[in-house]
């Protein structure tokens, strides 16, 4: 199963990582020579497409929920509760944040954050 | 008659079924031998009108109806519905045609959608 | 053997709306609305301790009212103030369950009909292994119950949920066992600042208010004799302490504040405010489409308006408190005054709340406008699923309800505009 970076990152929604971050985009084969895009993987994200596909998907008010959910690991890594509450377009987060609201979703929900599909409609190839 | 899904969930469905005419109290006690159920509930009112209510049996859900609506209600397991609601229905239609057809709009109560 | 029958018990007061069990309000809701409210508070469980809000407030009122009734009615047998419990246990819609091992140091109970952990299972994605138990209310008002039944100090029972069907277990089971120090827990406001008022028969229609009252009074909320569960309109019901629904809901508003500041003040009250969408939704909903209804109201529904009188008719009978429409209502808003609205009720008679209104109520109003005008139940039959709940709640909410007086700010009544609103 062949892995590999993906020069696509540069048109991902996040754009290009500060600090020294990373986004990847993982693709995998099916094993018939096909290959498809199963992950996303980044350092940063942009907070406002997830917010919106939470809150299109799962419930009106599942972001809230999220939200107050991580309170306590938000207020750790010092991100403003209002700035996870109504993200501006450009609202980015770490990763460990991502991974943290999609395990709270799982908890809530039964589903882990999509990433690819959260993203998909913002990948210009 | 007539029936709609008027309220879904992951665990029970909830069915409007529209007949012609209110179930008559015979009707009520005929259903409840014909389906098995478990149980024929009514009560009086204080504005007259009567309630009733059929309890399936095994969990199968309730139906309600009262002395002055043709609409009836059934309250079933979701991942049963559709089974439930079919006999339900065949059974609805065996009683009121065997009691005289009046739920059905008498003379003119062939249509069957 | 008790002598007295739980039924026995209710005391419907038609001048204050309210429906009284031992001296506590007693108000009707449906298994959305309770999972809906308990699960907004659970989610702040990494916050600050969530069952100090959701067990203890259970135990302050249950003892309250036990303790109500046991002394007024002369119960002095330890059996038959079991026997008692556990039958207002059921006829309340909580489910079923028996004290008979339970001593005054407390013991176990167990069992596979509790209304929160029967309805989540049946109706939510399960809950991982090691998370507690969802039957918070319950664990309290048993703790409560064994106190007032062993005529023991309030805050003497400690409890520990052990066992939950959310989690696969065949039962829910619940330990109690005596403390050698009290819980830091209040006695109940039990009425409140209770207010008395007149359901107003408007002149513009025929829809008789008082009589509608009256029927739905008289209707039949049995529990299932096997499970103690209440299904009803399509929901499962509960008859449940008011003041639990409130002092959860103030008590978790408070708590936020004071752990996460002044920032999370409006993400709490949304949620409050949502919880009132969700019962709009589902309790009343429910209950406009029903044979109930059709039995008591339709027949006097000519007009959209007619359909919000109806409703408002059937609030006092299920305990809420007194709707009085100011105004004829239209699509565009509606008027209203409330007397004795639970919430504000218990509210009123804490010595400083945060809450300076009812959440509930704003929510509440505004669902109720949109059922009628935004869905048209008036003209067709709806589909209540999640994809109506976004079209009323989510992308076409357009109705938002205001306080125009409030009694938690001075005023002499809660006075709400409900309309189209910038939302």
């Amino acid at each position: 199963m062949a892995i590999w970076k993906n020069w696509l990152r540069t048109f991902l929604p996040w754009g290009k990582a500060s600090g020294g971050g990373s986004t990847v985009l993982v693709e995998k084969s099916d094993g018939e020579g096909r290959h498809f895009v199963s992950s996303i993987d980044s350092d940063e994200y942009v907070l406002a497409p997830i917010k919106q596909w939470v809150i299109s998907t799962l419930s009106p008010y599942a972001w809230d929920r999220v939200v107050i959910r991580s309170i306590r690991f938000i207020r750790d890594i010092n991100i403003p509760l209002t700035s996870l509450l109504s993200p501006h377009p450009d609202t980015k987060v770490p990763r460990e944040v991502v991974h943290r609201l999609s395990a709270i979703l799982r908890e809530m929900y039964g589903r882990e954050l999509p990433l690819h599909e959260v993203f998909k409609n913002q990948i210009v190839v | 008659m007539k029936c709609e899904k008027i309220q879904v969930c992951a665990w029970r469905a909830k069915y409007l079924i529209s007949l012609a005419h209110p179930l008559s109290g015979e009707e009520w006690h005929a259903l409840r031998a014909t389906l098995g159920a478990s149980r024929l509930e009514f009560f009086v009112l204080s504005n007259g009108a009567i309630l009733y209510k059929l309890t399936l049996s095994d969990g199968r859900g309730t139906l309600t109806g009262s002395s002055n609506s043709p609409d009836l209600y059934a309250v079933v397991p979701r991942v049963e519905a559709d089974n439930i609601i079919k006999e339900l229905m065949g059974e609805l239609l065996s009683v009121v045609e065997n009691t005289g057809d009046r739920t059905l709009g008498g003379a003119e109560g062939n249509h069957r959608d | 053997m008790t002598l007295l029958t739980a039924e026995s018990l209710v005391e419907p007061h038609l001048e204050k709306g309210s429906i009284l069990i031992g001296g506590e309000p007693h108000v009707v809701h449906c298994h959305y609305y309770n999972h809906f409210l308990q699960t907004s508070i659970e989610d702040a469980e990494g916050i600050y301790p969530v069952e100090e809000v959701l067990v203890w407030t259970a135990q302050e009122v249950a003892h309250a009212l036990f303790r109500n009734i046991f002394t007024k009615k002369g119960i002095h047998d330890f059996n038959q103030r079991k026997s008692l419990v556990e039958s207002l246990y059921s006829s309340c819609g909580f489910g079923k369950i028996s004290l008979q091992g339970i001593t005054s140091e407390g013991g176990e109970i167990s069992t596979p009909y509790e209304h929160y952990a029967y309805t989540y299972a049946a109706t939510f994605p399960s809950r991982p292994k090691g998370k507690r138990g969802v039957a918070y209310f319950s664990q309290g008002y048993i703790a409560g119950a064994i106190e007032a039944i062993y005529d023991l100090p309030l805050g003497s029972i400690g409890s520990e949920q052990t066992a939950c069907l959310t989690q696969g277990d065949p039962a829910v089971r619940w330990r109690f066992y005596r403390l050698s120090h009290l819980l830091p827990l209040s006695p109940s406001v039990q009425e409140g600042k209770a207010q008395t008022g007149t359901l107003v028969q408007p002149r513009d229609t025929r829809v008789p208010m008082a009589q509608i009252r009256d029927a739905v009074l008289g209707l039949p909320l049995n529990p299932d004799p096997d499970t103690g569960l209440i299904e009803a309109f399509g929901v499962v019901l509960t008859r449940l302490p008011g003041n639990y629904y409130t002092l959860i809901s103030e008590r978790h508003f408070q708590r936020m504040i004071q752990v996460v500041g002044e920032e999370v003040r409006q993400v709490v009250l949304d949620m409050l405010i949502e919880s009132g969408h969700v019962c709009a939704f589902n309790t009343l909903g429910g209950i406009m489409q029903s044979a109930e209804w059709d039995a008591v109201v339709r027949p006097y529904l000519d007009t959209p308006e007619d359909w919000i009188y109806g409703i408002s008719a059937v609030l006092p009978a299920i305990g809420w408190g007194i709707v009085e429409c100011s105004q004829r209502p239209s699509a565009q808003a509606w008027n209203l005054c409330l007397r004795n609205w639970y919430e504000t009720t218990a509210l009123a008679a804490l010595p400083s709340p945060a809450l300076d209104h009812s959440p509930f109520a704003k929510g509440l109003f505004a669902g109720i406008m949109a059922l009628v005008y935004k869905a048209g139940i008036a003209e067709k039959s709806l589909t209540f699923d999640g994809v109506l709940y976004r079209q009323l709640f989510q992308e076409g909410r357009i109705y938002e309800t205001e306080f125009l007086e409030s009694r938690l700010q001075g005023g002499e009544k809660d006075v709400l505009r409900a309309r189209v609103g910038h939302v």
